[in-house]
């Protein structure tokens, strides 16, 4: 019985692979292959490259000088990172939120059969993004370090530390903000606050470590140092890679202890939450005078209802916009700072600073890709919107809309409090301003258009949607190389030909792949909405 | 109102519909019966625009939904068998989202949400979210929501199904005074006894062909609506009767 229910929870999160949501049916096998293929080629290609590289450069000399346990550290750190911040986001609504919910519990499953089932959900999750850091660490440590039984197995046992911790991080803290979301009338946005309360939490704890960390390499002189204090317990984290039996196995144990708490804790109050419809009080509706809005507006206020309605989807996507208001304030405030600290440090680089601005956007921005998932999200209810006498370019048109309120407002923030603290010229905040705005219709053009060719309305669970599916991860991959196109042209062409000209170059490439995606959602984009 | 000429709709190989055939005048509640995969749901979402179709023509007050979908949705309204509507929204606001689509005047939107929700007994329910709703009552939110905007065409796909007995009735009483008033019905359903008290004509539809269509007392004659039906279910050898 559990085998089904796993079976079924994985098949969930990785329905894409074997399932043709446009054509409505299943993949053939060599069709299945081919795609998971390509997503382990993307996944290890790009990011484990990325992680590999960085522990290249870090092993041997580490591992050379006595140093292992940090270099344990320091990619154990980034781990953590990247599968809490990968599976926190999801965690609550992947526990407590699924539609499918009643169906199971009306069966004869044991309900901890159920709670199983939506812990494997989020441990896949956190698996998934932890292991591109882990896989390489471990691998690269084989080939710096001498072979034993030790260190053959020390990597073994970290990594099984590490993802079991990213676990216990990200349900504990959906257990929170189920418990604390419980009695809220605003659960969305109480559970982002809480999320992103925990997150800030997390991160305070998270930078503290990496600055005793780096206290602790600036005043080291000798391997053989004492570790003491703060450093004890990372030090003894870090050991368990390099193969030291005593910390595998003291940390290890403490790692489980702390698992069978967090399950114990869950399992007692899995079936309260799930079946806890609201503990906000039933509001009497009383007629009060009503807003009358046109049709645009109307499918507009329905829209940003949708998102903000949906914790997983703020937590997703909503992040970007506020790390770009933040840094738009932070750069009204600290930007004079900023700009005589790079001037130091770079000589006069105005130019390169306003395509790096533009490039700074389009990364947190392409984090956003609402439109990936916007039409999907229809789900069942599309009927709604089909019946309704509304043409199918407006529709699309305000789910583009929606995206560039998310994205194309904080973006254009950010470049005015660049133009008003980073001494930029005139012709170069224009043109800043033009190839953010542009880029952030092509990243919400493109989303648009992977979501009509890909659809997927049969979804039990938004998380798969807004997280786990292949079009927001197509949307962010293609916002990382645009992002990453603009940062390099700005570090290595703008020295050279000046930033207007770059930003210029930039733009009218840019222009290229959005005409055509301009022109596709215009002339089949509609039909492609109709045929759902 | 309704003109159904000709209708084939195809799934790959699969006729789902086949040549039908029906007109729907002002004034009439019209049912159509069938059993499970018949081919009910598939006409009548080609009928609200949901659902392309490989031929024929469908008709909405004379204008064709190919060509002036906008024009034909304006006029209709459409209650699927599942309302499955946005659940993140509370009831009134979902009502007043329909209402602004459809551009319904703040007094006349008042006026028939007072009037229709207080019949189905749902004022008190109108500002919790929908997706605290029971089945019933996403039900009744979706025949509000029909009836909003005054259409000349509703078309419904077993309307009855989860409504209680009070609410069933006051339903058919809708149904009732909005063709009287002009309008015209066209619904599904499987309770053959509430198609046979409440329909003016009634069409029966088998493997995506139309086998009878006619006022009632056409298509049952002296039996009832049921006896009929199942001699025609039965008659699997030749299904042109």
């Amino acid at each position: 019985m559990l085998k089904t229910l796993l079976r079924k929870q994985m098949l969930e999160i990785n329905r894409g692979f074997f399932y043709d949501a446009r054509k409505g049916k299943n993949r053939t096998k060599k069709g299945t292959i081919l795609y998971i293929t390509f997503y382990v080629l993307l996944m290890v290609g790009y990011l484990g490259g990325l992680f590999g590289f960085l522990a290249h450069t870090m092993v041997f000399a580490m591992e050379g000088s006595g140093l292992g346990w940090l270099y344990f550290l320091i990619m154990g750190g980034i781990a953590l990172v990247l599968g809490v911040f990968g599976s926190v986001f999801s965690t609550y609504s992947t526990l407590y939120m699924s539609k499918d919910n009643d169906l199971l519990l009306s069966m004869p499953i044991p309900i901890r059969y159920i709670l199983v089932s939506r812990l494997m959900g989020v441990f896949v999750t956190g698996l998934m993004y932890s292991a591109v850091v882990l896989i390489p660490t471990a691998i690269m440590y084989y080939i710096a370090a001498p072979f034993s039984i030790t260190t053959l197995l020390g990597p073994i046992v970290f990594s099984i530390d590490v993802v079991l911790l990213v676990f216990i991080l990200s349900t504990a803290l959906g257990w929170v903000v189920a418990k604390i979301s419980a009695r809220m009338k605003n659960k969305s946005i109480m559970t982002t606050v809480i999320a992103l309360a925990g997150i800030a939490l997390y991160y305070v704890v998270y930078f503290k470590a990496f600055n005793t960390i780096r206290e602790f390499i600036a005043n080291i002189t000798s391997a053989d140092i004492s570790i003491t204090g703060a450093m004890a317990p990372l030090y003894w984290i870090g050991r368990v890679g390099c193969g030291a039996v005593l910390p595998m196995l003291v940390v290890t144990c403490v790692v489980v202890l702390i698992l069978v708490g967090v399950y114990f804790l869950l399992s007692k109050t899995f079936l309260k939450i799930v079946t806890t419809k609201t503990g906000a009080s039933k509001v009497k509706y009383k007629e009060g005078k009503t807003k009358v809005r046109g049709t645009g507006k109307a499918l507009l206020m329905k829209e940003l209802k949708r998102i903000t309605s949906s914790s997983t989807i703020l937590l997703n996507c909503g992040l970007g916009s506020i790390i770009m208001i933040i840094g738009a304030v932070a750069l009204l405030i600290k930007g004079s700072y900023l700009y005589e600290l790079l001037t130091y440090a770079f000589g006069p680089i105005h130019g390169t600073i306003a395509v790096m601005t533009a490039g700074a956007i389009s990364t947190i921005s392409s984090t956003v890709s609402l439109t990936a998932f916007s039409v999907s999200l229809e789900g069942k209810s599309l009927w709604i919107l089909r019946t309704m006498p509304v043409s199918t370019s407006q529709i699309l048109r305000v789910k583009k809309v929606t995206d560039l309120l998310f994205t194309g407002i904080p973006g254009i923030l950010l470049v005015i409090a660049a133009a008003l603290t980073m001494h930029l010229g005139a012709v170069d905040i224009l043109l800043t301003f033009v190839l953010v705005v542009l880029s952030c219709v092509l990243m919400a053009d493109l989303g648009l258009f992977i979501d009509l060719r890909r659809t997927n309305l049969n979804w039990t669970n938004e998380t798969a949607l807004v997280k786990q599916s292949l079009n927001v991860f197509l949307t962010l991959l293609a916002g990382w190389i645009e992002a990453g196109l603009i940062i390099v042209a700005g570090l290595f062409l703008a020295p050279k030909l000046g930033g207007t000209a770059v930003l210029g170059i930039l733009t009218a490439v840019f222009a290229i792949p959005l005409v055509i995606l301009e022109l596709w959602l215009a002339k089949k984009g509609p039909a492609a909405f109709e045929s759902l | 109102m309704l003109s159904i000429s000709h209708l084939t709709k195809k799934y790959g190989e699969t006729v789902a519909v086949d040549d039908l055939t029906l007109e729907i005048a002002n004034g009439e509640i019209y049912g159509f019966i069938g059993h499970n995969g018949a081919g009910k749901t598939t006409t009548i979402k080609a009928v609200a625009g949901i659902l392309g179709f490989d031929s024929g023509e469908i008709r909405i007050g004379g204008l064709s939904i190919k060509d002036n979908p906008l024009e034909c949705k304006k006029r209709m309204a459409y209650i699927p068998d599942n309302p499955d509507l946005f659940d993140y929204m509370s009831g009134i606001k979902y009502l007043n989202f329909v209402a602004d689509v459809y551009g319904v005047s703040a007094e006349d939107r008042q006026e028939r949400i007072r009037k229709y929700a207080d019949a189905f007994e749902l004022t008190d329910n109108l500002a919790q979210p929908v997706n605290e709703y029971s089945h019933g009552m996403k039900q009744k939110l979706a025949i509000i929501s029909a009836w909003l905007h005054k259409p000349e065409l509703i078309i419904m796909d077993e309307p009855f199904v989860g409504l209680d007995p009070k609410a069933a009735h006051i339903l058919k009483q809708m149904m009732r005074e909005l063709c009287d008033n002009g309008g015209a019905i066209f619904f599904s359903t499987h309770v053959l006894e509430v198609a046979e008290k409440l329909c003016d004509k009634v069409a029966i539809i088998k493997s995506g062909k139309l086998i009878k269509s006619g006022t009632m007392e056409e298509v049952k004659g002296d039996s009832s609506l049921e006896n009929v039906f199942l001699e025609l279910e039965e008659n699997k050898e030749d299904p042109e009767v």
